[in-house]
């Protein structure tokens, strides 16, 4: 592998490269190439979504053997129900909660593995763990250390005579949030960190040398010079984990299923259960399109910006 | 990169590095340990930081209920058919948008990223009656093509955004001598690419991996589940809470993911760094 | 590139294999209590004797009990449905519509029906006069007892709501961790059942007989404060679902519990003990408001449905002989003692008749009522109202009177949608 990066390292990258492109005669090539993936997006991703856009205008539920026109209906019923609202704002506070906690955790694992001592090899790959593991086994190691029961989390704090009576994590919403949140940045921290120590690689060690030689310290170092050196990776980092966090599903339905009672029905959760669980298709639905209309004008400068930045 | 060389800075280093693995590795060590335990010293108020009496009933158990080894086939099977499939469109696509130029190109990649944020859930609500009307309902092709949907856009923008850095002279060097775009993609370019290509690859098939929610919506027969409804079901349902079995199962479960992502690991990090970020 | 293509050859040869297993059966059956480690054998041994007397093959679908509602609705969207589901009697009304499941009455003919069957046992799986379900075992869900427990602290079984929080005061401060009560704090099912009791024995209903919701009452507030107290004096405690009840009783770590008499039969395999555990199970009376009161439990079942294109098929098909044989004498004398419940056939209760345990179950429970919710179309629906906001309250998120208030409000909104299914 060393050898192609070498050889790739050979050309240089001329600023203008990608701008410029290739002869415009190729264009057909070029489309030729997308359309496999393109076919593959409108089938299975754009066409359902214009589906479902559809079905929010429609009552669907389990007693009924076909759709029934009902306009606007059932997002009137929506604008009522403060459980959606309930689930917007838990959404808001678990994405929120889970990107900021992997970011900084991530960014210290990276800077922390970043540096050379004995045994950095090792530890660097047993971290990559917590992101191979099935989600489902990841719910099931901290929905046991939440364990109200036989919980390791209580017996810690039992006997460090911080509780008198063993607590029942999941069954509050603060706990059960808790628990989601940490299970998410638990297992996310392995991604994050491997982006961060590919951008730490290619830091410029000479200016971080003359820096230090003027005088900087570790803090000024870290300010100055690291975090505007990886401000393109925080870019594509909080991107992809905002884009994560949003749909994690698997983590929250395995751990809590929601609950207890809605604490921790993030939107994912709540589209779920309305439509395979209550078989309300139509409500459900429009959920979904509520959640891409909020979502989507933010998401799209963000990334218009991104791409053309990349440019 | 920090100068450790005074006692601040090592304590400060020492801590992190205490607090941060401490996060991350005393849940796997819990894992382990539990797993090993017998159920009388598993239910205790105030369990015992190792096994006292280590035992392997829970393995035994796990091995003789005999579906894991099935649920784990299933699980590799779909996940890595479909990581295949989604790596490959990707390779194109990324490969196309980076290097060619036609009209919509950009508008048409904004909005591939964008369906990124469509709700999986919302999606699955069509997806389900598409999957029924084709007959793929409970097949295993079903779940490999609903698959695309979790990573084909972030997969094809991380494509592009190493593509974009491969240097157009290299391939005009190649062009000049005669050979045509797709040979040249597929003799030059992707050579040279194939530590992103893994990254990618790995990326989508984590996803599907993890999935709980299509598997259990278009997966009704126990013989096509994968291992994350699998062991659910299995493990924490209405007749059993048994998390010792939990426990030993949870490990097998991941061991051959994990042994092979320990081979992959260096084309991970190198794809990483070669790759998607700049 | 040499790595990529050998995953996909890997991949491509072993995705043939998966996909190329068929199996040819004569029927299959969809069963949680297959799906149930302590009972696979015994439902396996159904299966085997069946194959000996028809000589037909029956295909086993497990799924566990928690996901055979959502499972068998996914299958009846896709067409996956089996020849015969094993289901519990409250889920019945729900599936009511579907088109393909068959009114036994006209395979077998309701005078026959009748004229075998234990009413009560015919009745779970009759609405509106189909007969949409044969019952498999029946009985009641009434309050469960370990008596080592009782003895320890040194109680008797209580008859009166009084007496019931004394004995678990006792409990509670004579076996330290213990959970005197395992109600049921964490799943919406469960968590209907034990409202629903406690609210019968504060005299509250929840839905009345026309359909109108009527929990916002006196006696119902009573009952959930009643409940609510519980978990304030550690009597009970949160996350607590039947498989944490079964085990913490077994473990002798809990006192009492709602079940149905089956519980035995998982007693037996928690506590590690087996049959020599059966001593420490004590089928009670559910503790009454005022002594004198009727004693309630709530109606319990397994049923079978047949599900065949079009709803049609005749006793000859596989499917309907297999269904004989599940109810036939044979069957029906030695499986349902298995599974610690009672047979649904005169002939078989005659015959089972000084089984103690199922005597001493029968006696303490008293004449069951039927399941309140579990009748209409939309139970689903409401036993995730109803078992949201009493989660609500037990875990102290909202008061009594708001949960309950709530509870009226959100079940007239469901109640105005569903069809009267029985």
């Amino acid at each position: 592998m060393a050898a192609i990066d070498t050889k790739l390292s050979h050309y240089p990258v001329s600023p203008r490269a990608s701008r410029r492109g290739l002869k415009a005669g190729q264009s057909r090539i070029g489309l030729l190439m997308l359309l496999p993936a393109a076919i593959a997006f409108a089938a299975i991703i754009l066409y359902p979504f214009l589906q479902a856009l559809g079905l929010s205008l429609y009552q669907y539920t389990v007693e009924m053997m076909s759709p029934q026109w009902t306009g606007l209906s059932n997002f009137g019923r929506l604008l009522g129900d403060r459980a959606v609202w309930g689930s917007f704002a838990t959404t808001a506070i678990y994405v929120t909660l889970t990107t900021l906690g992997t970011l900084v955790l991530g960014l210290g694992w990276a800077l922390l593995m970043n540096q050379p001592f004995r045994g950095r090899g090792v530890l660097r790959s047993l971290s990559l763990l917590p992101w191979v593991l099935p989600s489902t086994v990841s719910a099931f190691i901290w929905g046991w250390i939440f364990n109200s029961r036989y919980g390791v989390l209580n017996a810690l704090l039992l006997q460090m005579g911080l509780i008198e009576y063993p607590q029942a994590w999941l069954s509050t919403p603060q706990g059960a949030m808790l628990a989601v949140v940490m299970t998410k940045i638990w297992l996310s921290i392995p991604l994050f960190m491997a982006f961060f120590l590919a951008g730490l690689q290619n830091l410029d060690r000479e200016q971080i040398d003359a820096a230090r030689v003027d005088g900087a310290g570790n803090w000024a170092i870290l300010r100055d010079h690291i975090l505007p050196h990886l401000r393109p990776v925080l870019i594509i980092v909080v991107v992809l984990g905002v884009i994560g966090n949003l749909q994690q599903f698997d983590t929250i339905y395995a751990l809590t299923g929601g609950g207890p009672v809605r604490a921790t029905a993030v939107l994912s959760v709540e589209v779920y259960r309305r439509a395979f669980e209550q078989w309300d298709i139509g409500i459900a639905s429009a959920i979904g399109v509520l959640w891409v209309a909020t979502l989507l004008p933010p998401a799209f400068l963000y990334l218009r910006m991104l791409i053309k930045g990349n440019n | 990169m920090f100068d450790l060389s005074s006692t601040t800075a090592k304590v400060v280093f020492g801590l992190a590095l205490l607090f941060i693995g401490f996060f991350l590795f005393f849940p796997l060590y819990w894992l382990v340990i539990s797993s090993l335990k017998g159920n009388a010293e598993l239910y205790q108020i105030i369990p015992t930081p190792a096994p006292v009496m280590p035992t392997l009933e829970h393995f035994a158990n796990a091995i003789t209920r005999g579906k894991l080894p099935m649920y784990l086939t299933n699980s590799l099977i779909t996940s890595g058919a479909s990581a295949l499939l989604v790596t490959v469109l990707a390779l194109y696509a990324g490969y196309s948008f980076a290097k060619y130029r036609y009209f919509g190109r950009q508008p048409v990649m904004l909005f591939m990223l964008s369906a990124q944020m469509f709700p999986f859930g919302l999606l699955l609500i069509s997806i389900y009656p598409m999957m029924s009307s084709l007959n793929l309902l409970d097949t295993q092709l079903g779940l490999i093509l609903s698959y695309i949907v979790f990573a084909l856009p972030v997969s094809t923008y991380m494509l592009y955004s190493y593509f974009a850095q491969v240097p157009d002279e290299l391939i005009d060097a190649a062009r000049a001598d005669g050979a045509s775009d797709l040979r040249i993609f597929h003799t030059i370019v992707i050579p040279i690419s194939i530590p992103p290509i893994v990254t990618v690859f790995l990326y989508s098939f984590m996803w599907s991996w993890n999935d709980l929610l299509y598997s259990m919506t278009l997966i009704v027969s126990d013989s096509k589940r994968t291992i994350g409804p699998g062991l659910l079901l299995t493990y924490l349902n209405e007749v059993n809470s048994d998390w010792g079995g939990a426990m030993a199962a949870s490990l097998m479960a991941s061991a051959p993911i994990v042994i092979a992502f320990m081979f992959l690991q260096r084309f991970f990090i190198q794809g990483v760094t070669a790759g998607a970020v700049k | 590139m040499r790595l990529l293509s050998r995953i996909m050859s890997t991949v491509a040869i072993v995705g043939v294999m998966g996909l190329g297993t068929a199996q040819a059966q004569d029927l299959s059956f969809m069963s949680f209590t297959y799906a149930e480690e302590a009972n696979t054998a015994t439902v396996q041994a159904l299966l085997d004797g069946f194959n000996e007397a028809e000589s037909l093959s029956v295909e086993p679908l497990g799924f566990a009990w928690g996901d055979m509602q959502r499972n068998i609705f996914l299958r009846a969207r896709s067409n996956t449905l089996p020849d015969v589901a094993q289901l519990s009697e409250r889920w019945l009304p729900t599936f009511a519509n579907l088109d393909s499941l068959v009114d036994l009455n006209t395979v077998y003919g309701q005078e026959t029906l009748e004229a075998t069957f234990a009413p009560d046992a015919l009745a779970m799986g009759n609405i509106d006069g189909r007969q949409l379900a044969l019952p498999l075992i029946s009985g009641s869900i009434g309050l469960v007892a370990n008596k080592a427990v009782l003895e320890e602290a040194g109680v008797e079984a209580p008859t009166t709501l009084a007496e019931f929080k004394e004995a678990l005061i006792a409990v509670r401060d004579a076996v330290p961790n213990s959970v005197p009560y395992s109600m049921a704090t964490k799943n919406n099912g469960s968590i209907l059942i034990d409202f629903m009791i406690w609210n019968w024995v504060h005299g509250g209903s929840i839905i009345d007989a026309e359909g109108n919701a009527v929990v916002d009452s006196a006696e119902s507030r009573a009952a959930l404060q009643f409940m609510v107290d519980l978990m304030n004096e550690r009597l009970a405690a949160p996350e607590i679902d039947r498989p944490d009840s079964r085990r913490l009783l077994a473990q002798g770590a809990s006192a009492f519990y709602f079940d149905a008499p089956q519980t035995r039969t998982f007693l037996r395999d928690f506590s590690g003990q087996g049959e020599a555990f059966d001593v420490n199970v004590l089928p009670l009376r559910t503790p009454v408001l005022n002594e004198g009161d009727a004693s309630t439990s709530v109606q319990w079942g397994h049923l079978l449905v047949q599900f065949a294109p079009g709803g049609t098929a005749s006793a000859e098909d596989p499917a309907d002989k297999f269904l004989s044989y599940l109810t036939s004498d044979a069957v029906q004398t030695d499986f349902p003692l298995k599974m610690s419940a009672l047979p649904v056939t005169n002939s078989a209760r005659a015959a089972v008749a000084d089984d103690a345990y199922l005597t001493a179950w029968a006696e303490a429970t008293g004449a069951s009522r039927t399941n309140e919710v579990g009748i209409w179309s939309n139970a689903a629906d409401m036993t995730t109202i109803i078992g949201e906001e009493v989660q609500g309250a037990l875990l102290g998120q909202k008061s009594v009177d708001d949960a309950i208030a709530a509870m009226q409000a959100r079940l007239t909104e469901s109640m105005a949608n569903a069809t009267p299914a029985g």
